[in-house]
């Protein structure tokens, strides 16, 4: 039996997901027979060497890739089944992304990034200034890109993936570019902000020492889950080393 | 052997192909347009010159004066080879039973070969001493009716008419364009006919329509300095009036016509290079781009800035040479196919088509230069990167800014977020952004040239022969008084009015300088001419003076209220008549006044020009009903006594339309080539921002930014600088065209620019339409955005 309080929300099911690129004799297989369930909440980091597929598993819960194979359930919502306009509408209202390399727009303000996003599932221009706030960037909100720092940079794009309060953020390799302090703040934040927002997250990387702070550990190697681990205490972003 | 970085370099070019092709297909059109048109106008030029040289064409003839005492004095000029005289009349022509016209005879030595304008034989024989009668059929007349050698026709005499026999079908090249005068460029075949007789029979036709000339051919290399001291010489002999070979009425208006094709051959294909400059400059700034980051790389390992420079200077000299070479090719093509069109379409009975080394080689030079010179700035800048600066990795170009546009209306800052990223996307790489609009703007201004010049046409010769010339036809009188033949010519039904005029060849001449044109007298309260003046207001009959085309002031210097004389051939002398005003015709240079003022002036003389009236009227105008049958009231009017010869003036309106149908179909082409501009550059530059921006607008696709969203912000973009091309573009295109159509006029057309408004909008509707097609392969790349490749590698 089940109370409120113990109630958990299945938020991603994956059945025997393969995916796979190329024909004939260039055939890769990316993903093979991947299953995995995440609650609602949880804070999952996916490990990996390079070409283990972990970005290929992010892809297809975000809905950029579709699965060759097998079934891809995001709130009861089947993936494969929808068409492009669907899986748009799905990424523009579900789904928050942030990459290794920012990919802010260079001729908006941190705010206008923000914004932009905003914009499409009808925020205000509140919502993105919280957003920045609660990344820490309120006082930095009228700057470019260009006059902000990597860290900085990256804060703006967690800040814009935050916005429409996804029910997932998936980020793949968020510190890749940062230094070791920089990289304990964005992963800081990017806790506290998901946390008050109530996202569930897909950390992707292939730096073992982040997982520490997960709740969650996927391992991945050449296409298949390998381990899938909780861990009993997640260190804070502050305590990671690498 | 190609370096590897060259060989990478071309392999990025080859995945820009459609970019690469644009490019090289404006240059090859470019470069084609000045080829064709230069050679056009070359082989033309030469091709009439051929057939002056074998024909003898005058290369000065005088009129009227002691002609002996003329010709004695333009043969004494050393530059003169062949002298020649002869006699010509202006008389009524019978071609075929119940069809008069108002010809022309010219006299001929009786065997038929003169010294000067010769006439080349294409049918049957030429004139025989034994048969002093028999005439000479100008091919176009004989075309027209129908007339072989050995038929008949008949000629006016003053013992009456005068059944002659064609010997022989001829061409001439004073009539490879069969107008009447330099002021009758357009004359319909039904209304004037040239026929060629022995000298002597000509001299017994109408005395009043006789004219005596001296023609004179001077050594092929003589100058034109040579050729005006022959005018001068003649003139101070006593002719009464004298012109150039580059004056006479045919030639005259084939240069006009040949002039436009060396005006096309510098400033349309100028649109093209320049516009493929841009384009290249665009292509490799977006290459070089793309590369930097293994630019800096190879640099740092020691890669020579000079082999960079080299490199991609090479692309634009590549991209200049086959751009050059296909355009070449295609222009010595195009100008063997439009000269030998126009020399058949005009029966020049000389035809040279070369293919010129010089302007070849012009046209490798341009194609060559805009690809050398379009790649001169890319190729330095790749060769300036820093290796350190590249390898540390770039920020997307735009290293962000408010707009100019948000500087200047700050509220525009409140916008929605996307179209912020539009307006400041157009400063993002402003040098493309500027290739943009100058590709839009040069588009527009070939399309509105066009365009303007067909309105302008249109336009004119509606004035002409809808406002000006209100007749429908105009009948020359023979030995019966006007009084008389106008009573019985308006009891024919579908008549609705008639009125008397006279028309007289004359020559007005001020302070040495002369001009000779027709003189119009009407009544003053004519319905059938509309004096317009230069600025459109209407000008009333002089009851004092004349009024002149607006031409003349300029050619003599005149301003109203001048004293000019007016020398009617060689018939009478006038006193000097004042310059009542100018009126603004677009063809011819005429002159009028009031039959009133013309009886005044000849006081006396009328009788000798018009000795059947007892007015100076020696014409008839006629208007008609609405929707009589034409053919049917030439016939009747033709039948009456009295009637010499008819000229209808609403089928000169149908055979100008006719003549226009090829220069629509030239404007078509030029339009269609300026449509072809615009899509090259905008495709070109719209394919840069994208490949530029994919990451970026892949990731906006992966934030849940619909396609459709991204389409409408691209497309947004587009506009914006469309828009702002178009503005100056029309401008400039119309100021240009002004200029265009003014270095066409001349006293036989006068081309004032008129441009409807309508065209401005279809203008820009046509560069729109254009516009966002040429987007469309960008668009559909956007569409094909491998989102997880993007994601993934950060690439596309």
């Amino acid at each position: 039996m089940t109370t409120a309080a113990t109630q958990i929300r299945r938020v991603i099911r994956l059945e025997a997901v393969e995916k796979t690129f190329g024909q004939g004799d260039l055939v890769v297989r990316a993903l093979k027979d991947a299953s995995l369930e995440v609650d609602d909440g949880q804070f999952i980091v996916v490990l990996g060497p390079s070409g283990s597929g972990k970005t290929t598993l992010m892809n297809v819960i975000g809905g950029i890739e579709s699965a060759t194979a097998g079934t891809v359930l995001v709130e009861d919502t089947d993936l494969s089944a929808l068409d492009e306009a669907a899986l748009t509408e799905y990424r523009r209202t579900r789904v928050g992304f942030v990459f290794q390399y920012y990919n802010l727009i260079p001729t908006l303000t941190a705010r206008e990034n923000v914004a932009l996003v905003g914009e499409l599932v009808g925020a205000d221009e509140e919502a993105a200034r919280m957003s920045l706030a609660e990344v820490g960037l309120a006082d930095k909100a009228d700057r470019f890109p260009a006059s902000l720092s990597g860290g900085e940079q990256q804060r703006v794009a967690i800040a814009r993936a935050l916005v429409k309060r996804p029910t997932l953020l998936l980020l793949d390799e968020p510190t890749g570019s940062l230094d070791l302090e920089t990289g304990r703040q964005v992963l800081g934040v990017l806790r506290s902000a998901a946390r008050s927002f109530g996202s569930t997250v897909l950390l992707v990387t292939h730096n073992s020492a982040i997982a520490r702070m997960a709740d969650r550990v996927v391992h991945l190697h050449s296409g298949s889950i390998v381990e899938d681990r909780l861990q009993s205490r997640p260190l804070d972003a502050s305590e990671l080393q690498w | 052997m190609v370096s590897l970085h060259a060989r990478a370099l071309w392999r990025d070019l080859r995945r820009r192909l459609g970019q690469v092709l644009s490019i090289g297909l404006v240059i090859a059109l470019g470069v084609a347009l000045f080829a064709s048109s230069f050679d056009a106008y070359l082989n033309l030029q030469a091709s009439y010159e051929q057939m002056y040289r074998d024909t003898r064409l005058a290369d000065v003839t005088a009129i009227g004066g002691p002609t002996a005492e003329v010709l004695a004095a333009g043969s004494a000029m050393p530059a003169v080879v062949a002298a020649a005289t002869r006699s010509v009349a202006d008389v009524p022509l019978r071609p075929r039973e119940g069809h008069t016209l108002f010809g022309r005879v010219v006299g001929l030595p009786p065997d038929g070969k003169s010294a000067v304008d010769k006439v080349i034989v294409l049918e049957g024989r030429t004139l025989d001493p034994s048969r002093p009668t028999a005439v000479l059929m100008e091919r176009h007349m004989a075309e027209h009716f129908g007339i072989e050698p050995g038929a008949s026709i008949e000629v006016a005499t003053p013992a009456g008419w005068r059944s002659v026999e064609v010997a022989g079908i001829v061409a001439s090249p004073e009539y490879i364009w069969p107008a009447r005068s330099r002021q009758e460029l357009l004359v319909l075949p039904d209304d004037f006919g040239v026929v060629f007789a022995a000298d002597p029979f000509v001299a017994t036709l109408a005395a009043d329509a006789l004219r005596h000339e001296a023609l004179f051919r001077l050594r092929d290399d003589a100058s034109a300095e040579a050729t005006e001291e022959v005018r001068r010489a003649v003139l101070a002999a006593g002719a009464v009036d004298a012109y150039t070979i580059a004056e006479q009425p045919s030639n005259a208006a084939l240069q006009e016509d040949v002039a436009g094709f060396a005006e096309l051959s510098v400033m349309f294909p100028a649109f093209f290079l320049l516009a493929a400059a841009f384009a290249t400059y665009v292509l490799l700034g977006r290459v070089i781009s793309s590369q930097q980051a293994n630019i800096g790389t190879l640099r740092a390992l020691g890669l020579r800035r000079r082999t960079v420079l080299v490199d991609y200077s090479i692309v634009g000299v590549v991209l200049g040479l086959v751009g050059g070479v296909a355009g070449v090719i295609l222009g010595a093509l195009l100008a063997e196919i439009v000269t030998r069109l126009y020399t058949g379409v005009l029966n020049i009975e000389a035809l040279v088509v070369e293919v010129r080394l010089s302007t070849v080689i012009a046209g490798l030079l341009a194609g060559l230069l805009t690809g050398v010179v379009a790649a001169a700035l890319p190729a330095r800048q790749a060769s300036r990167i820093s290796p350190a600066l590249a390898m540390r990795g770039v920020m997307p170009p735009g290293a962000g800014g408010r707009s100019s546009m948000e500087r200047l209306i700050p509220p525009l800052g409140r916008l929605p977020v996307r179209w912020l990223t539009v307006l400041r996307g157009i400063g993002r790489a402003p040098r493309r952004s500027f290739a943009t609009v100058v590709g839009v703007v040069l588009a527009s201004m070939l399309v509105l040239v066009s365009w303007g010049m067909v309105d302008t046409v249109q336009i004119l010769l509606e004035q002409q022969f809808v406002r000006i010339q209100k007749q429908d036809a105009v009948l020359h009188l023979g030995d019966r008084r006007a009084e008389a033949v106008a009573a019985e010519v308006s009891t024919v039904a579908g008549v609705a009015k008639v009125e008397p005029a006279l028309t007289l060849p004359v020559t007005l001449g001020v302070a040495g300088a002369s001009y000779t044109t027709l003189l119009t007298a009407l009544q003053p309260d004519t319905a059938m001419h509309e004096l317009v003046s230069t600025d459109g207001s209407t000008l009333e009959v002089p009851g004092q003076g004349i009024v002149v085309g607006s031409a003349l002031r300029g050619l003599l210097g005149l301003e109203v209220g001048d004293d000019v004389s007016v020398d009617v051939a060689d018939l009478v002398a006038v006193p000097d008549v004042p310059v009542a005003g100018f009126v603004d015709e677009p063809l011819g240079t005429f002159a009028y006044t009031s039959l009133a003022y013309a009886e005044e002036v000849l006081a006396g003389q009328s009788a000798a020009v018009a000795p059947q009236s007892s007015s100076a009227a020696d014409t008839l105008l006629v208007s008609f009903d609405a929707g009589v049958d034409r053919s049917a009231m030439r016939a009747a009017l033709t039948a009456l006594d009295g009637v010499e010869a008819y000229v209808d003036s609403r089928g000169l309106y149908a055979l100008a339309q006719e003549f226009m149908i090829l220069f629509y179909a030239f404007i078509g082409v030029m339009i269609v080539l300026g449509a072809v501009l615009a899509f090259a550059l905008i495709y070109n530059t719209m394919s840069a921002n994208v490949s530029e921006r994919a990451v970026e607008l892949g990731v906006l696709r992966t934030l849940g930014v619909s396609q459709r969203s991204i389409g409408g912000m691209v497309t947004a973009q587009n506009l914006l600088l469309i828009v702002a091309g178009l503005v100056p573009g029309l401008l400039l295109g119309w100021l240009l065209a002004a200029l265009f159509m003014a270095s066409f006029s001349s006293d036989m057309f006068t081309f004032d620019l008129r441009v409807r408004p309508t065209t401005f909008v279809l203008t820009a509707s046509a560069i729109l339409v254009v516009g966002l097609l040429s987007q469309v392969p960008a668009l559909r790349a956007v569409g094909r955005l491998d989102l997880g490749r993007i994601v993934r590698d950060r690439s596309v």
